[in-house]
């Protein structure tokens, strides 16, 4: 039997089958068996039998197919499901971000014033031994003005002998006197007696002085100097420490701030992932939707193919209508697959115009 | 909130655009055909915005625009289908579609669209 006259052969067997990839292997597997079985099975009966296997070979493809598409399906949902999971977490760790932030800024506030209280309280604690000298070198002054009271009372207590003295005169001229000086007597005896009491007031009031000076002095003795030394050095330590501590906060504030910006973009990189995945799950429908449209062309190709082999069981040898219809089943079927072109395919892939990917009325 | 109306026989699709547009803020509902989406509405619910597939068993998109129409008038209406033809693009038109979107569309694509069609969303 010559298999070209064969209306499959006319039609040219890789033209009867559907493009995708996928189907590839299969169809050339498929057209060369159909080349041996016709060549070992010559005459009609023999056509009708590989027409037949040919036919339950494509069913089971398509059962296949469908298979695999169910199963595209299945990894495409738990694709998404992980991935809405990720997201809720990754929702879930912006919303602590959110609150850290706010937190942080917070935190931030209570740093920069804290530091600035330090920054205060080094500069004070700076000024301390200055400060600390500066009383020093005032009670000195004090001490001395002090000291120069005692002086004073001298002199009063020296005034108080000499008026004794006046005193003790005008009484002897009023004693000359006789009876005129008496009243002259009993005033030069008043002035006696106020010159006694004063001269013994400023004796007391220069013991309290002296007393006073001693006591002061005693305390402002080296231990009471080597203190106020000691509180010197102290309050100059603390200044350093101050200002460490003032640096530290500054270098917390950076990092704390530096950490936030890394979190922040590492949690927006997560995000754009998560998003390119969820657009990548949407070829799984793209693909469900290209196998299904395998389907009908399959069933046409097997209807002409049944029209086939009832001509050729019924002995008839013209098939030229259903070469026709043979061949038109791969312009239809590239027709049909033109209404759906990808807008982004090159230029001339397919006909048809596929329009924007996007359009609004 | 604004809320988007999906409508797709693919599982995936509608779980992956469910996904993205609620990461976006908008509050979601999901129909799996065209059936079942017009159930919902005559049941009370009013989407400030509807993406529908085309192919659909049951009823296709087409259809479930031109009965949409019927009960809500102004609703944007966003077809979202592997259909890049010029014919259905114009029917889907005439019938009150706001837009039409071939599949795949980036999630930030199909955001900026909404924005768009709802402006303040």
């Amino acid at each position: 039997m010559d298999t070209t006259a064969h209306p499959l052969c006319a039609a040219g067997h890789d033209e009867l089958f559907p493009r995708p990839s996928f189907l590839t292997r299969w169809r050339a597997r498929l057209s060369g068996w159909l080349r041996r079985t016709d060549a070992a099975n010559a005459g009609p009966t023999g056509n009708c039998a590989t027409l037949t296997a040919t036919r339950d070979l494509d069913q089971q493809m398509v059962t296949q197919l469908g298979r695999a598409v169910n199963l595209s399906e299945q990894s495409g949902l738990q694709l998404v499901t992980q991935v809405s999971e990720l997201r809720t977490l990754s929702s879930r760790l912006v919303q602590y971000l959110e609150h850290s932030h706010t937190q942080s800024e917070a935190m931030q506030n209570g740093i920069e014033q804290s530091s600035h209280i330090i920054h205060e309280l080094a500069a004070f604690v700076q000024t301390l031994p200055q400060q600390i000298a500066q009383e020093r070198s005032h009670f000195k002054h004090l001490v001395s003005e002090v000291k120069g009271l005692a002086d004073m009372t001298d002199a009063i207590r020296g005034i108080a002998r000499q008026t004794e003295i006046l005193a003790i005169n005008a009484a002897i001229e009023a004693a000359r006197a006789g009876d005129a000086g008496r009243g002259f007597a009993v005033l030069a005896g008043e002035v006696r007696r106020l010159a006694t009491q004063s001269n013994e007031s400023a004796a007391r009031i220069n013991h309290d002085i002296t007393r006073l000076v001693k006591t002061v002095e005693v305390s402002y003795s080296g231990e009471f100097q080597a203190r106020t030394r000691h509180n010197e050095a102290e309050a100059e330590r603390l200044g350093g420490l101050t200002r460490q501590l003032d640096e530290s906060y500054v270098d917390m504030r950076q990092f704390y701030a530096m950490l936030m910006t890394a979190i922040t973009q590492h949690n927006t990189e997560l995000d754009q992932g998560i998003a390119l995945l969820l657009d990548s799950a949407q070829y799984q429908d793209v693909f469900k939707q290209i196998v299904d449209r395998v389907q009908p062309a399959i069933d046409s190709r097997n209807a002409v193919l049944a029209d086939l082999v009832a001509r050729l069981r019924g002995g008839q040898r013209d098939t030229a209508e259903i070469d026709t219809r043979a061949r038109a089943l791969v312009p239809e079927y590239l027709a049909n697959e033109a209404l759906h072109r990808d807008p982004d395919a090159a230029t001339g892939a397919a006909p048809g115009n596929p329009g924007a990917r996007i359009e609004l009325f | 909130m604004t809320t988007i109306f999906l409508v797709d026989d693919s599982v995936t699709m509608l779980m992956s655009l469910k996904a993205t547009l609620q990461i976006a803020g908008f509050k979601v509902e999901t129909a799996g055909d065209g059936e079942q989406a017009l159930v919902k509405i005559k049941n009370g619910l009013k989407p400030d915005l509807i993406i529908t597939d085309i192919n659909m068993p049951k009823m296709d998109g087409l259809e479930l625009i031109r009965n949409v129409r019927k009960l809500l008038r102004f609703t944007p209406i966003l077809t979202l289908t592997t259909e890049s033809q010029q014919t259905k693009r114009d029917e889907a038109k005439q019938l009150g579609a706001s837009g039409w979107m071939v599949k795949p569309v980036s999630g930030a694509d199909l955001v900026k669209v909404i924005r768009q069609v709802l402006p303040g969303a």
